[in-house]
Parts: C-alpha cells; structure tokens; sequence
C-alpha cells in the first residue's frame, strides 16, 4: 500500500481486439477491444497481449508513469505469479463512453471504476482514459494510452449541521480577479468560484471538498474564532483568500 | 483560486510558430516537424495568440483535461491574462510518426501566480496529430496530473519519535514495517523494497515528498491511553485506509 498502490497505474484497463474492429463503429470497436485487452490481461497471456500493441506504443498510468510494450507484457507475465503485496485489482465496464476515426487512428474515451480491497476495507478510483488505435492490415494496434483520475468523484459527505454554515456566508478573494462567493441554500453550502456555482461538500476534520476537484478547502478562523479566509489546499500548495469586509 | 479549478481550462494548452532550441538543430524529420508544432502550440497559449492557439488544432479537436473532464473544442482562453498562467519546461517528449499521424507525449510545468503564491503544477500531455494540408494539427489531448507533493516538512523532529516503529497490516499479505533512526521515520511495505524516509508533517503526521506522485497523508492512530494503535493513510479524496498496528 506503498504510494504505488494508491495512485497505482491503470494499464489493466486498456484493451483490444486484434484485426476484428475496423468495421465496427468507432465507440463499439473502442468497447470491443478494451474487453479483448483486459481478457488477456486476466489470463496473464502475454502473448495475446503482445498481438494488440503496436511495438512502439506509448502507456501512461494515472501517476504520470511511463510504460512501453515491453515493460507492460513483463508486468502481464509477472502477474500469473502472484506475491505478497501484489494488488488485485477490477475494472467497471467503461462509461460514458465516445469513439472517433481519424485516418488510420481510432480514438475511445471512457470512464471506469477501478476497485482494490485493503483488508476488509474498499478501496475505489473513478478515472477517465482514452485510448488510441491504429488500425493497421494486421489488425487494430494500440499506440497510445492514458488515464486520469477523477478526483472526489467518490466521496461521501461528512454529517454537519448546516447551521453552521451560516458563520461561512460571505466573500473572499486571494486577489485581483480572484472572487468567492459563499451562500448557504437550506442543507448546502454553496461555492460561487469566479462566476462558476458548485457545492461545498463537508469533509473529514472541518474541510470542505468539490466534486471533481482534488484540494480540500478550509474556512480559517481568527483567535475570535471568526471566519476570517478561505483555503484552498493541494499537496502542499495552499491558497488563501481573505473575507471581504 | 481553486488550483485546479482555476486554470482546469489551461490545461489544454499547447502551439505556435516557434522553434524551440533543442529542436532547432536537429535534422529535418517528420519528428522534428510535430516537436515544433507541439513547442509552437505552446509557444501561442502562452502568448494568448488565440487565433494561433486554435488553428493549430483540427477542426475536430476533442480533449480531456487533467481532472478528467472532456472538453470538445478548444477552449477560449482570451480572458486568461498571459501572467496568469505560462506552461513551460516541455520534456521527456516522445513522438511516433506513421504517415500522416502521429502520437505524442511529453511533461509540462504550469506556474499560475496566485494569492501570494505561484502555484506549479506538473502535467503529462498524450495528444494524437495529423498532417492537413501540409500542416500537422492538433486532433486529441489527454492530460494528466503529476502527482508532487510540494509539502514542506515542519522543522522540529517528531516529538514522539519513539512511539511509531512498529508492523502495520494493510491487508494480510501486506505489512507496513515502520523504524525509527536518526530522528527520521522510514516505512516499508511488503514487496516494495527498501523503506522510504517520510517527512513529519506535525503531530502524528508523514508524508513523502517525492519528484513524482504520493499525495497521501500518513497519520499514526492513538487510543484513549495515547498508545498508537494504527496507521492511517488518508487520500487527498476522503478515501482512509487503516491499517492496524500487529500486537495491540
């Protein structure tokens, strides 16, 4: 469960079908091939794997990690011999899916659920990936592909009493051009970010996260104890807008 | 002032007519000619050269940003004012040509100035171009987020340095061995190999900092007595996972 695991690389889910897709529509052939790839991903059949990438292909996991041909069919075989610390992991079936031809290249967007299990525990990551075929006499080759986590897409709310929020009410800025407006609808709180309404879900330990949005943020009190900023942070960068008066 | 929420539209930056230097000298090759279209691409968002920006993309044009969201078309950027936003440092670019197509991917590094701060941001960019009409346009983007943790540690070693070493179970098969030495803190999951020296980040908090990718916080559980009974991993999402401490 090292950060590998957590943020860990998203290959599995890429699939194909060699030489059978190229008459199909692009979404149903994007849908075809990804079954084909995670099939033989299942069986740890490398060679079934090897037949559906292009020898110069380009992989890249959800961290940002680069991968090619060799290394991913190395990870396929690897995986028939499981050992300690190994991680099974499962893929949804792809969603909100979209595929397109230009050229030689087929092109499928989808989005996908992918599942571990640490002890009893679940353990979930939404991530949308595109994959990039080349359609080539012997068959549909995958060139090219990349996922990216859609962060908090997943993430319950904690229980607050909106009463509290009244104490957020107001608005905040980290500068020019830079402008929050915080209201309060019934049970929500509500985030107006330079012109753009989302709510403000309440999180674990006072913070506040948005859907698809990874930082968390922060009302900061002074030693009154009110509300005097609004922070936004991410991995160690923080931004902080003031209450207006 | 959200970072991602803020500059979520700069992320499908790229163009231009600029050569960038470590292109500029190599021979002529249909690999040279994307690298400059990619540097070009760059080169006009972070000119806000709009019309440049948008005309090296296809008509076509379809993209998913760096926090998952597809876009079609390319966005409008002309409100975003240069010094807002500039995407630099274009490297470990690689690039297969087959015809009249080609795939691409490189890194990039987003500064956004902010409140004070000047927010970076590491991405790595997959596009997809075709040569139209002699000229190679832009028909796809996918970017990702590089996940750097920029936390600084907080200068005082832990106080309770003592209290941590320990095994933790992540799952049966999978233990985190924690040691203590040197006033640092070092964890070791199982089939991972050497341990990793953590940042103390105050009270029971580590984190790693790490050129690429760990944005999990590890915060050690205490029990009534104050004893620690567990090691918590808390993701930047709301997901914890627990991993209770072996013998308590």
């Amino acid at each position: 469960m090292s950060p590998k695991h957590v943020t860990a690389i998203l290959l599995c889910t890429i699939c194909m079908t060699a030489g059978s897709v190229a008459a199909d529509a692009p979404a149903a052939a994007g849908r075809k091939f990804l079954t084909a790839f995670r099939d033989c991903q299942a069986r740890h059949d490398a060679v079934a794997c090897s037949a559906l990438i292009a020898d110069d292909a380009m992989l890249y996991s959800d961290k940002g990690e680069a991968s090619d041909k060799d290394a991913f069919l190395h990870d396929v075989a690897d995986k028939a011999k499981p050992k300690p610390g190994d991680v099974v992991r499962q893929f949804s079936e792809p969603e909100g899916t979209s595929g397109w031809r230009v050229g030689d290249l087929l092109f499928f967007n989808y989005r996908s659920t992918r599942s571990e299990t640490y002890g009893t525990q679940p353990y979930h990551i939404e991530y949308r990936a595109t994959l990039v075929l080349r359609e080539t006499g012997s068959g549909s080759k995958l060139q090219l592909f990349q996922a990216t986590p859609i962060p908090n897409s997943l993430r319950s709310p904690a229980k607050v009493d909106p009463a509290t929020y009244d104490a957020y009410v107001g608005e905040y800025s980290a500068g020019a051009d830079d402008h929050e407006v915080v209201t309060r609808e019934g049970s929500q709180l509500v985030l107006t970010l330079n012109g753009a309404r989302t709510l403000l879900k309440p999180g674990e330990a006072n913070s506040f996260y948005l859907q698809g949005e990874a930082d968390d943020w922060f009302f900061i009190r002074d030693a009154q104890g009110r509300v005097t900023g609004l922070e936004s942070r991410l991995w160690g960068q923080n931004i902080l807008a003031k209450r207006l008066p | 002032m959200n970072s991602f929420g803020l500059t979520a539209g700069a992320f499908f930056i790229a163009a231009g007519a600029y050569l960038a230097p470590a292109h500029a000298a190599e021979p002529a090759s249909p690999e040279r000619d994307v690298a400059v279209a990619i540097h070009a691409r760059i080169d006009a968002f972070n000119r806000r050269d709009i019309a440049a920006f948008a005309g090296a993309a296809s008509d076509d044009y379809q993209g998913v940003g760096d926090d998952g969201a597809n876009q079609e078309g390319v966005p409008d950027y002309s409100h975003l004012p240069r010094e807002y936003s500039q995407i630099s440092d274009l490297r470990d670019m690689h690039i297969r040509v087959h015809g009249d197509t080609a795939v691409a991917n490189y890194r990039t590094t987003e500064r956004e100035p902010l409140g004070g701060a000047v927010i970076v941001t590491e991405e790595r960019r997959s596009e997809a171009w075709q040569k139209q009409a002699g000229r190679w346009r832009l028909l796809q983007a996918h970017l990702a987020p590089i996940l750097v943790n920029v936390r600084e540690p907080v200068k005082t070693a832990p106080a309770h340095l003592a209290d941590y070493p320990g095994s933790y179970e992540v799952r049966p098969d999978t233990i985190a061995m924690v040691t203590a030495r040197d006033e640092h803190l070092y964890m070791a999951f199982t089939g991972e190999g050497d341990p990793w020296q953590a940042s103390y980040g105050g009270g029971d908090e580590f984190f790693f900092r790490q050129p690429e990718g760990d944005p999990v916080t590890y915060v050690f559980e205490r029990n009534a007595q104050g004893r620690v009974i567990a090691l918590q991993m808390r993701r930047p999402d709301g997901q914890t996972i627990r991993a209770p401490r072996k013998g308590v």
